[in-house]
């Protein structure tokens, strides 16, 4: 029976139905619960797609590469909805504001579930930046000053950038010449006999366009603010997964030029723009002071890893695959449990957070933890990911580039060790606030630092039969 | 005929490159929004129905009444006349914008060898009018201007997709969703909400910079 | 040969009406009856009877440069086109020997506004060069852009545009007629860029540089400021015009337009404000920018804009 149901429409239309229920009936645990519930459907109807792929209309069809995506935003939204339930029931916000808040995370989940399944490229563009306008309130959630301001250079910069990934689009569907369709399949098909001028002139605004919203240098103004202002629930998912849609969308259009033989003029770029943001997340989180800002950078330098590995082919699109899956995770980990220091020392400041460990052991150990699998130490899949990405230059023998990004990940180390070291060791400072820390607070990292040793150690054949699947589409 | 808009077009965007007063900014706008209308008239034959009404209406009713009125009301409403010092000062603004104008339509011209799908006039117009925005949101210190530098940017975007229009109206249609999205979310909202509350607070909204690193 | 006797006289006589409509017409709008059309031609023989007085600092630059700035505009005088498309001296690519010429007899107006010893007129004069520095390219680009779009290389064929009815042509020609108006303006330090009448030090450009020449050296750079607007003048008729109408026809549509842009310089001068001296370079290099505007329109709009 299950079958006969179409499950990319019942992925649209619970959205819509849950929210007109939290509209009808208000409550702060219907809300958190509701939210819940939509993981835990979103999650299994993913797992559901994976095994049987479905198609909805010609406009959304789960494939191979879409799948990935889509598995790695069910896990990382069912962690996150799971912490979300105690973070909304202490909120102190108002209950309009708070079913806003669910209600627009709804929505946002949904825009970038239609932006990962559509086939469409005008269909994926207007879903990404219909995931911009969904997410920019959910920043603004604390409604301070710096919050707001947060919000405006979000939206600012992010419908730039769309607006040039626009001009882009426009672009490349003069270059299609007399094939005027937009769909991916069609793209793919006829992507021999465009025309090489307007491809190359198009891409530049493409990839500075959606670069804007992935977070890549030098593009990525909006990326700390927004992150670090959020609540932690909404910066782990932006974190976790929004930057993921943008990649996302990038590697389709990136497929194109590749099928045009192009793939010299792309991978440059790529390159480039790797590089410049491992340069620039080294030089700013040397000088964090602000925990938050800090993980943020990080996410720009595992972008910047990220598009270098894209670059390189190979064993190198391999460990960015799963570079993708790792950072994801223990970024959304970090993410969480910095959520839980924010609520125990109230500050975002790092000197005035001290002895963490000595304060609340099991997110202290969690925030060690997550530094040792985002750093690339060894029982973490980014130590595969950053090893064969060595081997993938070594192949291509460059030799330079390679020793150039030992030593900035090297100091990106250093940065982030020196904050989470500071942070959990020594003398617990004297504030005390007596604070509530339930077990929803640990569980959710908790699962993921499971997941996260299952797969750095023993790299499930799930996993490796995914990644290869998303290697032979693109 | 649609050489003159298209060059009244391009003058008014150096205009706009170099003025101070920012409801000068605002009647370029409504001006670029009544030129468009005319250059929409003008295709009646080459566009289906429905899509040209749509085009009319946009063009007409949103670009130059209701997005200008919004802004006027706003800057009227918040007291502020005059972009006093931007970082680059107008003179070297005006000089700037000309030269992009120079790059984009050396670009259009190369573009117009290559093939026969566009309108090379129009692609070099588009193209620098996008660049010229971008520059003025990065030359300028008020968030006013910023918006104002955006609405330019969406004007480039229009202007580049009616280039291509011949073929592909649902890019044309795109396009025009994304305006009127943009517009009305990006001002209204939280244009007010950002004065509210720095109001409350009684300070200086200009230039937002309280989060550095 | 005829044309060439009067093309002669209009040049020699034009300019003396020239600024008597314009003072005219400034009456007008003040309500005013005015001085009379042939004014100028009364302060002109005026200013001959009378001595020239030299200042003690001055040398003999002081004395020559009235002298080279009014031969100088009389000998571009000779080389522009005036009526029936037709210039006294005709040979290839005289309107570079044009604009050199002109800027000849500035650079000695200036060095004589120096000589002086003044500060006061030192200052006009700088004032007066950076306009002039701005303003060469934009005419420099229209002469040079005109001459490759009619594919002729004299002064007095690269205007002959009119002969083909086109948009195209419509458009260049209100275009060019907007940047030799601005050149003008510039040129001849008429308002926007200049107030012929204030005295206050720190708003004079041109005629501060002016102030310490007396009798006939000041009565021929008065002359000479207006055969300069006349030429200038012509040369916008001459855009407009066309070549092929009756002979009597075509000479009095060109006194026409030359008197009309008297008038339209008069109430500029009436109506509007000097700019702030910081947005006078701007203004000016609007007009190298339409300039430029239309080098481009002649490239790409035969590439298609259907």
């Amino acid at each position: 029976m299950f079958q006969s149901f179409n499950l990319i429409a019942l992925l649209f239309f619970l959205p819509v139905i849950i929210s007109i229920i939290l509209i009808l009936f208000r409550s702060r645990l219907l809300n958190v619960l509701a939210l819940f519930f939509y993981s835990c459907m979103f999650l299994i109807i993913i797992i559901r797609l994976y095994i049987y792929p479905q198609s909805y209309t010609s406009y959304f069809q789960a494939d191979s590469l879409n799948i990935f995506f889509l598995l790695i935003l069910g896990i990382v939204f069912f962690c996150v909805a799971l912490y979300n339930i105690h973070y909304l029931l202490r909120s102190k916000a108002s209950l309009k504001q708070q079913t806003i808040y669910t209600i627009l995370f709804i929505f946002f989940i949904l825009s970038m579930t239609a932006a990962f399944l559509s086939q469409h490229l005008g269909l994926l563009w207007v879903f990404i930046e219909a995931t911009t306008l969904m997410s920019a309130p959910l920043i603004n959630f604390e409604k301070s000053r710096s919050s707001l301001e947060a919000t405006w250079k979000y939206i600012f910069i992010c419908s730039i950038g769309i607006s040039l990934a626009f001009v882009g689009i426009i672009l490349l569907s003069i270059s299609t010449g007399e094939h005027h369709s937009l769909f991916f399949n069609d793209l793919y098909k006829n992507a021999g006999s465009f025309s090489l001028f307007w491809l190359k002139l198009s891409f530049p605004f493409i990839i500075i366009g959606f670069g804007t919203k992935m977070g890549l240098a030098p593009v990525h103004a909006w990326l700390p603010d927004a992150h670090s202002e959020a609540p932690s629930p909404v910066s782990a998912m932006l974190s976790g997964t929004l930057l993921n849609a943008a990649l996302f969308s990038v590697l389709k259009i990136n497929k194109i030029l590749r099928l045009a033989s192009l793939y010299s003029y792309s991978n440059s770029l790529f390159f480039i723009m790797g590089f410049l943001s491992v340069f620039v997340s080294t030089v700013f989180i040397l000088k964090a002071h602000n925990y938050k800002r800090m993980l943020a950078y990080s996410s720009i330098e595992n972008m910047g890893i990220i598009m270098i590995g894209l670059a390189l082919g190979g064993a190198g699109a391999f460990a960015a695959f799963l570079h993708i899956l790792a950072h994801s995770f223990s970024k959304v980990l970090l993410f969480l449990t910095s959520g839980n220091i924010l609520h125990l020392f109230k500050t975002k400041e790092i000197h005035k957070v001290n002895g963490l460990l000595k304060r609340d052991r099991l997110t202290g150990w969690l925030w060690i933890l997550g530094f040792i699998f985002i750093a690339g130490f060894p029982p973490g899949p980014v130590f595969i990911s950053e090893l064969l990405m060595v081997k993938a230059f070594l192949l291509k023998k460059f030799y330079l580039a390679v020793v150039i990004l030992i030593f900035l990940l090297t100091v990106i180390i250093y940065g982030l060790a020196k904050a989470v070291f500071n942070m959990s060791f020594g003398q617990d400072s004297l504030q005390s606030f007596s604070v509530k820390v339930s077990l929803l607070d640990y569980l959710p990292q908790i699962i993921l630092i499971i997941l996260l040793f299952v797969i750095g150690c023993f790299m499930p054949d799930v996993i490796y039969k995914l990644i290869q699947n998303c290697l032979m589409y693109i | 005929m649609i050489g003159f808009l298209l060059i009244l077009f391009v003058i008014s965007m150096l205009f706009a490159s170099t003025t101070g007063r920012l409801e000068a900014y605002v009647k370029i706008f409504s001006i670029q929004g009544i030129i468009f209308f005319l250059i929409i008239l003008t295709y009646y034959s080459h566009i289906p129905l429905l899509d040209f009404l749509l085009l009319l209406i946009e063009t007409l009713l949103v670009k130059t009444v209701v997005i200008p009125v919004i802004l006027i009301k706003v800057i009227r409403k918040n007291n502020i006349y005059r972009e006093v010092e931007p970082y680059i000062p107008n003179f070297f603004s005006l000089v700037i914008s000309v030269i992009i104008f120079v790059f984009g339509f050396i670009l259009a011209y190369l573009a117009g060898q290559y093939t026969q799908d566009i309108r090379p006039f129009y692609f070099g117009i588009s193209i620098s009018t996008i660049v010229v925005g971008l520059f003025i949101i990065m030359s300028r210190k008020k968030i006013i201007t910023h918006i104002m530098g955006y609405m330019f940017l969406e004007n480039g975007i229009f202007l580049l997709s009616l280039s291509v229009a011949r073929e592909m109206p649902l890019i044309v249609n795109l396009g025009i969703l994304l305006d009127i999205f943009i517009g009305v979310f990006l001002l209204v909202i939280i244009y007010n909400h950002i004065n509210s509350t720095f109001a409350r607070e009684k300070i200086n909204i200009d230039s937002l910079s309280c989060l550095k690193d | 040969m005829h044309y060439v006797i009067i093309n002669l006289l209009f040049l020699l006589f034009a300019p003396f009406l020239y600024l008597g409509l314009i003072s005219k017409v400034k009456a007008f709008w003040a309500s005013r009856k005015g001085p009379s059309l042939l004014q100028p031609v009364f302060d002109f023989i005026k200013l001959l009877k009378k001595d020239i007085i030299a200042g003690e600092a001055t040398s003999y630059i002081f004395q020559i440069s009235p002298v080279v700035g009014f031969s100088a505009v009389f000998f571009s005088g000779l080389l522009a086109p005036l009526s029936w498309h037709q210039s006294v001296i005709n040979f290839e690519y005289n309107f570079i020997v044009f604009s050199y010429i002109l800027g000849l007899g500035r650079f000695f107006s200036i060095i004589g506004a120096m000589d002086t010893g003044s500060s006061f007129e030192a200052m006009g004069a700088s004032r007066e060069v950076t306009f002039a520095s701005l303003v060469e390219p934009g005419f420099f680009i229209l002469l040079g852009t005109l001459s490759i779009y009619t594919g002729n290389n004299t002064f007095q064929d690269i205007f002959n545009i009119f002969n083909q009815h086109s948009g195209l042509n419509y458009l260049i020609i209100s275009l060019s007629s907007i940047v030799l108006f601005i050149l003008i303006l510039v040129e001849t330090s008429r308002m926007p860029v200049d107030d012929p009448n204030t005295h206050l030090e720190l708003t004079m450009v041109h005629e501060v540089m002016v102030l310490d020449n007396s009798g006939p050296d000041l009565g021929f750079i008065i002359y000479g400021t207006g055969m300069k607007m006349v030429i200038f003048s012509s040369l916008i008729a001459n855009i407009i015009l066309p070549d092929n109408l009756n002979f009597m026809i075509t000479f009095l549509f060109f006194a026409g337009i030359v008197a009309g842009l008297a008038v339209l310089i008069g109430c500029i001068e009436s109506l509007m404000a000097r700019l702030r001296m910081s947005h006078i370079p701007q203004f000016i290099f609007f007009m190298t920018a339409i300039s430029l505007l239309i080098f481009f329109i002649i490239k790409i709009i035969p590439l298609g804009t259907k």
